[in-house]
């Protein structure tokens, strides 16, 4: 859907006023309907599924695997699938290594140890079931898809469990072989829930700029009129790398001033703290396997 | 998991929900999601419940289950219970299994699924028995699948231990029986040893009662208070000795993933019981394992985990011979040193000395690496036979019903005392008695056995018959219905002419009609399962036609049925001296496959075309039909052949035969055959009473070779042929050249006694230097070479052909480049399959799928090799039985030779009745005079009569013998006394 100048001056105008009305009058600060669960895929030590109102839908997954390795860009292996996409395109990649860069930056790779010499490898698998046909290859798709993942995986990986190691934890000088209890209810989350312990991984949003306006999550009419986009990391409650410059339309090319940069990442600390909640509370849902599978 | 519903309906009685658990495996840790399929037609197993009459289905193999727990239970009159049933808790199966096999009480008993599923994972011997009294209906124990009943059924709540979980299942299932047999009068009681379980069951509406309570409750209950386990269990009593502990799963996996453990079946010398070694693949020759803490507690054939001791503790193998009794007067063999823990980098670099000093050649620092064990894969526990240690009963003591804690001394010398716990010690005081081991707990120095059944009186014949069956597992039961449903109906009245003119085969017109030929057998006289016999005609072309027929078996035993599995697990007959223990059952094996004479019988022919020097021009194979002209003892054809009055065909046909078989022989013998020699003896039973009455040593004729010529000649033939159809499952056999160092211990004592030397780079040198190995004065020193050489031997093995390379297909003994076994289907598995290949291979029928997989075929390869092996000892045991019956009443003097000496003793081997036997020093003469010079093979000593005497290995020696009954292990063996 590509707007008419008439449209797309008049979206532009509401959005740069000094009380910025949305085209579908969201808040500045408010995204539009998500829905979210956990627990979808049973054979999976942690998954969620998660899909915005245009119909786009993630699924992740998360599966643990143990290893004899204490190489920290081993232990969290990213892949994404999109529907349509074949594996090697500049998009999967690019999506690929911005995730598990922003999960590796943000990971307390302490509750992946095992043991001296033993470590739980994660493989967090994404696929994309469903891209809006008109705008497959436009840049929206790609900055609407990455805030939806990484609210997806990190779902995943707050409701994913890991099997209880039962031999002993030091074996630097003695060999062990890891062997786990094989009652799963005795399992743990793999992110702890108590407060000392736990960590938020990275969480991605997308600000739309334009004028002195920002706006959190642009919808498909506001991205074609939008000056600048930026793309905001945030875990641990505070910001962090990558906070990168997005091209979100070509509509109105613009200088970015960096005091609107200043102005987005106040906008992400604003809702980020809502935003990992809401995930929390759907990501400590009673998990019912059973249900989904049938 | 959630308490949520998680059920879906899939059809009527049928509904699916989800189970959750980890597997961990080889390090890793999978979650594994299954579905559970509940339904609605579990019965209730009960004859007084007519509700459940619709649930009894046939299960997959056709069979209907029935009704088990009967109408009329026990009744109580206490508590107001009546008439009841028991449904029991997993830990009264785990303390109490003895009461629970006990045949006064314990009738009429729910075995819940959960408790089943427990028991395994806690305990596999008592999970063993618990499954036996499920299976012998006169107990009446059921199992009820309560986990997969609809109405029994829970899903386990959130954050529930498994433990509470199992309870609450076990208690739904007694609730549930409750409200089923309400209406029938039957009251449930739920034994359990749980406090809190009783408790909520009590809450539940369910009896519960512990097991000490419920035993008040019956009549007699006296009586049976001795047999419950003691509040305070037995084991922690007893503080003898500390073995160490095994090391835990997760190490051991570890270890021999990394290399610094290994793992291996452990042999324990039977001259030693101390002393067992370990093969591994990680280190040449086998790892010793001294001492009782380093054995730690390891049975002769478990499958065990090792690791190297620390270079300071490495041993030179022991010259002295050990066993219990010596042991457990002076504490021999105790080593108590403080534990050191060493990592695994220090393990590693101990192995590498290891194995330096197993390859190095140095005399001087002839030391042998040693080991511990730290841990046993697989217990190769399985029932033991023995008797009661002598001193288990005092005599004055009053007949008390007290359970008291006995030893029972094992036949097995290699294996330990068992402490079984009996009230009926002075009653099994003498007898040849069953045991089975269920545990051995670090702190007891012996092993923890239950008693099983008692055999009958020691030297009893059939007792000792079912001990040596028994130790050498051998099936000696009757064959079962199933089995014996595969039989022809006809019974003994089949026969070939009803069988074709009924026409109904449609292979049949794939057989060969042979019956014109001139077939004889030759056998062993009174044999009755005769498997092969001959024929043989000169062609009009100058060259003979050879003929080998073996019986038909496969065409009897179709693969896949219950008679072929029972013939597979059974691998082969056993031969006692005075009793047969056939594969196959006696309608096939001694008629109708039986090639008798004057009879139609189905044969597999091979047919060789042979030039007058016995090369084979062609070869074909086919099934047949025949009719063998005559069935002759080995004496008899011998004379048949020599009398040269007699002129006719047949006769002519032998002497063919036999001049053939003559080339074939010394063919063989120029290709590096070897002719060994084991000491055979046979024993002559007197035919009426069966009494043992004469040993003879067995006697070779021209004509047991000449049918031992074409048999092997035949099973070459087959195993080209059949390998070629599968070269990856076709069955074969073969020996391994034996490793030089296997003949470096006699080569060593011949070099130095004899100035004489075994070579063993080929099977051609080895035949050609034990040739060699003659003494002028004394004519038996070749036979006894020949005897010591075979025990250098490898054994020879069967194997798939897949399994290993061509080159390594090799028949050692035989020199030939591939072999099998064709020609006593009768009585060896590994011909079946044969049999079935080489059908399969000339297109008479296909072959079936369980010889096409090489898994199958491999477990199939390993049970025989086993089976094979058993026979032959169990074969061997029978007459060493038979010959020290025989040397009971008869004390005589005989020529023996020494061939091993030890620091402490000489071992004699007896040629004339095929004994070897040990002569201790103490009873040779003064053990402190006593001078052992290992380098020469030498043993010095004073005798009794203080005259010094020296022997040394190769020796002759006058010896007396005589057969006495030992008390220890109630087992008769001959004595030998030096003169």
């Amino acid at each position: 859907m590509v707007l008419s100048v008439a449209e797309s001056a008049f979206i532009y105008d509401s959005l740069v006023a000094s009380h910025p009305i949305r085209p579908d009058s969201r808040e500045p600060t408010q995204y539009r309907p998500l829905k979210a669960n956990c627990g979808f895929l049973p054979n999976s030590n942690g998954s969620s599924r998660i899909y915005n109102a245009d119909g786009t839908e993630c699924i992740s997954s998360v599966k643990a695997k143990v290893i004899r390795s204490s190489e920290i860009s081993d232990l969290i292996n990213v892949e994404i699938n999109i529907f349509g996409e074949k594996d090697n395109t500049t998009l999967c990649q690019h999506l690929t290594t911005l995730i598990k860069e922003s999960l590796i930056d943000s990971f307390d790779f302490s509750v992946l140890k095992l043991t001296d010499k033993y470590y739980f490898q994660l493989y967090i698998d994404i696929s994309i079931l469903y891209l809006p046909e008109d705008f497959r290859y436009s840049s929206y798709t790609l900055y609407s898809i990455l805030s939806l993942i990484s609210m997806g995986v990190y779902i995943a990986l707050k409701s994913a469990k890991l099997p209880l190691l039962i031999s002993d934890k030091e074996d630097f000088e003695v060999e062990e072989e890891p062997t786990f209890s094989d009652d799963w209810e005795v399992s743990a989350f793999l992110i702890p829930r108590n407060s000392e312990r736990s960590f938020q991984p990275a969480l991605i949003f997308i600000v739309g700029l334009t004028g002195n306006t920002v706006i959190i999550d642009p919808s498909l009419e506001e991205e074609q009129v939008l000056e600048h986009g930026i793309c905001v990391t945030w875990s641990n409650s505070r910001i962090t790398a990558p906070v990168q410059s997005l091209s979100l339309s070509t509509a109105n090319n613009k200088g970015l001033k960096p005091q609107m940069i200043m102005k987005a990442m106040d906008l992400v600390k604003n809702v980020a703290c809502e935003v990992s909640d809401a995930l929390n509370l759907i990501a400590q849902q009673d998990v019912n396997e059973f249900d989904t599978i049938f | 998991m959630s308490a949520s519903v998680k059920r879906k309906r899939l059809a009527s009685g049928l509904t699916v929900t989800q189970k959750v658990f980890v597997r961990s495996r080889n390090g890793n840790a999978t979650k594994i999601v299954r579905e559970h399929y509940i339904r609605d037609d579990i019965p209730c197993f009960s004859k007084a419940c007519e509700s459940c009459t619709e649930c009894y289905k046939p299960g997959p193999s056709g069979e209907v289950p029935h009704p088990i727990l009967s109408e009329s239970p026990l009744v109580l009159t206490k508590d107001k219970i009546g008439k009841h049933y028991v449904v029991i808790d997993t830990n009264i199966v785990l303390n109490a299994i003895d009461i629970l096999e006990n045949d006064k009480v314990f009738y009429d008993v729910i075995v819940p699924q959960t408790v089943l599923n427990e028991v395994r994972n806690r305990s596999y011997p008592i999970y063993m028995r618990l499954r036996t009294l499920t299976k012998n209906e006169e107990k009446r124990f059921v199992v009820f699948h309560n986990e997969f009943k609809v109405e029994t059924y829970v899903p386990r709540k959130q954050g529930e231990i498994i433990n509470d979980y199992n309870d609450r299942l076990i208690r739904h299932s007694a609730k549930y029986y409750h409200n089923h047999l309400l209406e029938a009068g039957i009251s449930i009681l739920l034994i359990t040893g749980d406090k809190a379980n009783k408790e909520l069951a009590v809450k539940d509406g369910v009896m519960s009662y512990t097991i000490h309570e419920y035993i008040k409750l019956l009549p007699g209950s006296e009586e049976l208070n001795d047999l419950l386990p003691s509040t305070e269990n037995f084991e922690k009593q007893i503080n003898e000795i500390k073995y160490p502990e095994y090391y835990s799963s997760a190490r051991l996996m570890g270890g021999i993933k990394n290399g610094s453990l290994y793992q291996g079946n452990i042999t324990i010398s039977s001259y030693n019981f101390l002393e067992g070694s370990v093969t591994t693949s990680a280190i040449p020759k086998p790892l010793l394992i001294l001492g009782r803490e380093n054995l730690n507690r390891a049975f002769n054939g478990d499958n065990v985990v090792i690791e190297l001791l620390p270079k300071s503790k490495w041993k030179k193998p022991s010259t002295q011979i050990i066993d219990e009794e010596t042991v457990n007067k002076d504490g021999l063999g105790d080593d108590d040193d403080n534990e050191v823990i060493i990592s695994d980098k220090e393990r590693k670099l101990l192995t590498q000395e290891a194995i330096k000093a197993q390859t190095t050649g140095n005399e001087d620092e002839k030391i042998s690496p040693t080991g511990r064990v730290v841990g046993i894969v697989k217990r190769s526990w399985r029932l033991y036979v023995g008797q009661l240690s002598p001193n288990a009963v005092n005599k004055n003591e009053v007949v008390s019903n007290s359970a008291k804690n006995c030893f029972v001394i094992l036949m097995d010398r290699s294996l330990p005392k068992v402490r079984i716990r009996t009230r009926r010690a002075k009653e099994l005081m003498g007898k040849r008695i069953v045991v089975a081991i269920d545990s051995w707990n670090s702190n007891s120095k012996f092993p923890s056995g239950h008693f099983v059944r008692t055999l009958g009186e020691i030297e009893d014949k059939d007792a000792e018959q079912e001990a040596l069956l028994l130790e050498h597992d051998v099936e000696y039961r009757p064959f079962s219905k199933n089995v014996l449903a595969c039989l022809p109906k006809e019974g003994h009245d089949w026969n070939v002419a009803d069988y074709v003119s009924n026409g109904d085969d449609p292979l049949l017109e794939k057989r060969k009609d042979l019956r014109d030929r001139l077939i004889c057998s030759i056998d062993p006289p009174g044999c009755v399962d005769i498997d092969d016999a001959l024929h043989a005609k000169r062609l009009p072309n100058g060259n003979y036609e050879v003929g080998v027929h073996i019986a038909d078996v496969t065409h009897f035993v179709k693969a896949g049925t219950p008679l072929d599995q029972e013939g597979a697990s059974r691998g082969t007959s056993v031969y006692l001296v005075d009793k047969r223990i056939d594969m196959l059952p006696m309608l096939l094996g001694t008629d109708l496959c039986s090639l008798k004479p004057y009879v139609d019988r189905f044969a597999f022919s091979v047919l060789w075309e042979m030039d007058e020097d016995a090369n084979i021009l062609n070869v074909s194979f086919t099934k047949s039909i025949i009719k063998s002209r005559e069935a002759f003892a080995y004496e008899q054809a011998q004379i048949r052949i020599d009398d040269q009055s007699q002129q006719d065909e047949l006769t002519l046909g032998m002497r063919i035969l036999l001049k053939l078989s003559k080339k074939l022989k010394q063919k063989r013998l120029d290709a590096g055959a070897l002719n060994l020699a084991s000491p055979e003896v046979k024993v002559h039973t007197d035919s009426e009473t069966s009494d043992p009455n004469e040993v003879e040593i067995k006697k070779l004729l021209d004509t047991n070779s000449l049918v031992e010529e074409f048999m092997l000649c035949a099973n070459i033939s087959v195993a080209r042929k059949i390998y070629d159809a599968f070269p990856q499952v076709a069955m074969l056999r073969r020996h391994g050249e034996p490793p030089a160092t296997n003949f470096e211990l006699l080569n060593d004592m011949l070099r130095i006694k004899k100035g004489l030397s075994i070579s063993t780079e080929s099977s051609k040198s080895l035949a050609d230097s034990l040739d060699r190995c003659v003494d002028s004065k004394d004519p038996y020193f070749n036979t006894l070479i020949r005897i010591m050489a075979t025990r250098c031997m490898m054994a020879a093995e069967y194997f798939a052909s897949g399994n290993f390379s061509y080159a390594e297909f090799r028949h050692y003994g035989l020199a030939v480049d591939i072999y099998t076994h064709f020609t006593s289907p009768i009585r060896r598995y590994c011909d079946v399959v044969a049999h079935r290949q080489l059908a399969a291979a000339i297109d008479y029928e296909p072959l079936h799928e369980i010889h096409m997989d090489k898994t199958k075929m491999d477990l199939v390869v390993k049970n025989i090799n086993k089976r094979h092996r058993n026979a032959q000892f169990a074969g061997r045991a029978s007459i060493e039985y038979y010959v020290g019956q025989v040397m009971k009443n008869n004390q005589s003097d005989q020529e023996g030779y020494i061939i091993k000496v030890f620091s402490n003793g000489v071992v004699v081997l007896v040629p004339k009745y095929g004994v070897e036997s040990l002569i201790k020093l103490e009873v040779l003469g003064d053990v402190n005079s006593a001078q052992f010079d290992e380098d020469n093979y030498t043993l010095e000593f004073s005798d009794k009569l203080g005259k010094r005497r020296s022997v040394s290995v190769f020796d002759r020696v006058e010896v007396s013998i005589q057969s006495i009954l030992d008390d220890y292990t109630g087992k008769r063996r001959v004595q030998l006394l030096l003169k």
